[in-house]
């Protein structure tokens, strides 16, 4: 016990066995930090691309979900619950597949393909129609919540005049990086002569519609590896920075407290560095909507 | 006379913590910015991780104290977060 805690005092706290500086921030054990996180990270990347099964991305989204989740949050503001569309989610399946395809990440592709290109692709005519996008998320609830708190895409999801939705989820490699794709597809079919309203670039629907179902649609993305490997990456990272944090401050305040003279760096610019590391860890791996 | 104000902090040296933060603030607004394009967020994150150590030097010349032993705790902090940000990005 007394040698742990002397350790721990070694390692945490300015003391004359370290030189007054915790030993965890000394060049040895900075520079030994480095490497062992270099070689962790190369394992890691090993052992994802040869067994993906044991550490892989963890991904739980079904399109049941999804549309239980919004059609909770629409009950919720007393608006009309949405009907799920095999035409819309085939539309937002195409959108997925066109977007891995052509390494975008947006509501227009870059050849000038809007989403209402998608929906009339299908043969869906409508009076209004609308997308939301995710990507990166995990769960199906985590998606709706983003979409939720998000001001404009609240406001999509919670239109009155929607009656349709369709979903695709789709897992693939967008410009270099894993990633699943979420596309949400509202619509209001067309009846009669009634004024077409998109919420992005209104165009006239050329197509009539057909509800047959030409293809299956996929139900949702279920990847379940014995590590996730984005928690792995987000926990690694807050640990360690955690860490160094706190013996920042426990040093910085022994030293104020014993007004200790030394040759180091400024504690609190570590720390200041430290936090914007955590708060890019914190961006990183968030998913995003759009 | 300096003052003492903060941790044993100088008026001056508030006002070079405060640059740094703005520094930092600003290389993770871009990060955030530049949200799915993680070559191009690394790249940013490393450039704002190689600022840091230039704001190190800078300050510790200021200040009459720019030894090697200070700035490799510097780099190697750097570096730490470079990893860091590899482990997310790359």
């Amino acid at each position: 016990m007394d040698t742990l805690i002397a350790s721990l005092r070694h390692y945490v706290t300015p003391h004359h066995t370290n030189n007054h500086r915790p030993a965890l921030l000394h060049p040895t054990a900075l520079s030994g930090l480095v490497v062992l996180l270099l070689c962790f990270q190369i394992s890691v990347r090993f052992i994802h691309r040869a067994r993906p099964d044991i550490l892989g991305f963890a991904t739980n989204i079904s399109i049941d979900q999804l549309t239980s989740f919004t059609n909770k949050q629409r009950e919720e503001q007393s608006l009309s619950t949405l009907t799920l569309s095999p035409t819309l989610s085939r539309a937002a399946e195409k959108k997925a597949k066109d977007m891995f395809e052509k390494g975008y990440w947006a509501h227009n592709a870059p050849d000038g393909a809007t989403p209402w290109d998608f929906i009339h692709g299908e043969g869906y005519r409508y009076t209004y129609a609308g997308e939301n996008l995710a990507r990166d998320f995990s769960y199906s609830k985590d998606v709706v919540d983003a979409w939720m708190a998000s001001p404009s895409h609240r406001d999509n999801l919670m239109r009155p005049e929607y009656q349709e939705i369709g979903f695709a989820v789709v897992n693939g490699t967008l410009n270099g990086s894993e990633t699943t794709l979420v596309v949400q597809m509202f619509g209001t079919k067309r009846e009669g002569t009634a004024i077409v309203q998109e919420t992005k670039k209104p165009i006239i629907p050329e197509v009539s519609a057909r509800e047959v179902d030409r293809n299956p649609v996929q139900l949702g993305v279920v990847n379940e590896p014995a590590i996730d490997m984005s928690s792995l990456q987000r926990n690694i990272s807050f640990m360690m920075l955690g860490v160094f944090m706190t013996v920042l401050i426990i040093d910085g305040m022994m030293i104020w407290k014993h007004r200790t003279v030394r040759i180091a760096g400024h504690n609190m610019a570590h720390f200041i560095f430290l936090l914007m590391i955590a708060g890019i860890v914190l961006v990183g791996t968030s998913g995003s909507v759009l | 006379m300096k003052h003492t104000t903060l941790f044993g902090l100088h008026d001056k040296d508030i006002m070079h913590h405060i640059l740094l933060a703005i520094i930092l603030f600003v290389g993770l607004l871009s990060v955030w910015g530049l949200a799915n394009k993680p070559g191009l967020q690394f790249t940013v994150g490393t450039l704002t991780a190689c600022a840091y150590v230039g704001w190190g030097a800078f300050h510790h010349y200021h200040d009459g104290d720019l030894h090697a032993k200070n700035m490799v705790e510097y780099v190697l902090l750097a570096l730490l977060g470079i990893m860091v940000l590899a482990f997310i990005f790359l």
